[in-house]
């Protein structure tokens, strides 16, 4: 082992110890390995108790998202080599609940994700014998950028007002919720705009911008989110004027099965 | 919100920890730091607007009431508060448009408007609107 750098991981084993604790530990630093390959070190040769989650190892799979020296990271695509000297600071995301060491619950993510209804909402009927349902390039141009999220939930680490305010449903729902709305074979706003208008919804943002610089795939929440507004402030007023005008909500997907 | 997968499962599942925020979270970034003196500008230039509206009174009381009001604006303090008001409008307004990208999305045919486009247009219209507004009241 000729160069070396200290990690310090931040451990929670409920059964041991009531509160988190530091623990350090020291791993080669070999040229082109991650703060990943680091924590995969640890747990084979140092320490087998150590729990963190990945799986793809190439920027893809979302799973092995923490705190990097207090910023949120992918731990595969973040170098050792750049912190030299060291020591490094990993730490489970910020601003969720944590199960075990670096393992946060996502049950609320999941359940913020899905109170959008990101999936297709459409009364169209299609048959099989219809073919695809094609695009032009120019339909698909308007919301592939926000089909790109991974789910990592590094937006929702930045995010203050996640933080701050555990009911907003925070940036990649919204993102989500948008990648639809701006999807031309789609007709399910009505039933997203139900969620975002309210309590927790798109207002709550507070235009920080964290989210859109922490997100590795640049999906730019925070730009999705400002659209919604201007979308969602015009849906208000209609619904308040005139509700019959309004978007008139339609079923939202789910009962639509192939029979 | 939970989605309840297994809620019976407890066995390994012990009670998570869930660290909460500091009070000074917005001194940890300089990200944090400019965001929250962003949001002060607006009681700096809520303080202003209060000024505006004490001016108007002043005007409306008659000549002894505006002289007052006019020593009362000419104080070093009040100079000083100005200048404090200014910058914190100034920058209000910088944020205000350089964020304006954000939301706006413009499509000329199929190419979408640069950002970078987007702020100096909406600079320049400001600039422009302050421009005619000093030579309104300085020409007068």
């Amino acid at each position: 082992m000729d160069k070396t750098i200290k990690i310090q991981v931040r451990r929670y084993l409920p059964e041991k110890q009531p509160d988190p604790f530091w623990q350090e530990y020291e791993v080669p630093l070999e040229p082109k390995w991650g703060v990943l390959d680091a924590l995969i070190y640890i747990k084979d040769h140092l320490d087998g108790s150590l729990s963190y989650r990945w799986s793809c190892h190439m920027g893809v799979c979302g799973s092995c998202g923490m705190m990097v020296n207090g910023e949120p990271a992918l731990t595969c695509a973040t170098f050792l080599e750049e912190y030299q000297p060291g020591p490094i600071r990993i730490e489970p995301l910020a601003n969720f609940k944590v199960l075990r060491d670096l393992i946060i619950d996502t049950d609320d993510f999941m359940g913020k994700l899905k109170s959008v209804k990101p999936w297709l909402i459409t009364d169209e009927k299609r048959d099989i014998t219809d073919g695809e349902n094609r695009q032009t390039p120019a339909e698909l141009k308007a919301f592939k950028q926000y089909t790109l999220c991974i789910n990592c939930m590094l937006c929702y680490s930045a995010c203050p007002v996640v933080g701050l305010n555990e009911d907003f449903v925070g940036p990649a729902a919204i993102a989500l919720a948008q990648r639809y709305n701006y999807d031309n074979r789609d007709s399910g706003n009505a039933a997203r705009h139900d969620t975002l208008l309210a309590h927790g919804g798109a207002f709550d943002c507070t235009l920080i911008g964290e989210c859109s610089r922490a997100c590795p795939k640049h999906v730019d929440p925070t730009g999705a989110i400002q659209r919604y507004k201007a979308d969602g402030a015009m849906e208000y007023w209609k619904r308040l004027i005139w509700p019959k005008a309004a978007t008139a909500p339609k079923n939202d997907g789910i009962v639509k099965q192939i029979d | 919100m939970d989605t309840e997968t297994a809620p019976t499962y407890k066995r390994f599942r012990p009670s998570a920890y869930h660290p909460s925020m500091a009070l000074t979270w917005w001194m940890k970034k300089p990200s944090y730091l400019l965001y929250i003196l962003r949001e002060l500008t607006a009681v700096f230039v809520a303080a202003y607007a209060i000024i505006l509206l004490l001016t108007v009174r002043a005007l409306s009381q008659g000549g002894e009431a505006w002289d007052t009001w006019l020593a009362t604006l000419q104080r070093p303090g009040m100079i000083l508060f100005h200048g404090f008001i200014l910058a914190f409008a100034v920058y209000h307004s910088l944020t205000w448009f350089t964020l304006a990208p954000t939301a706006l999305v413009v499509r000329i045919k199929d190419k979408v408007l640069p950002a970078s486009a987007l702020i100096a247009v909406h600079v320049a219209a400001w600039v422009g609107c302050s421009a005619f507004i000093a030579w309104v009241l300085l020409s007068a």
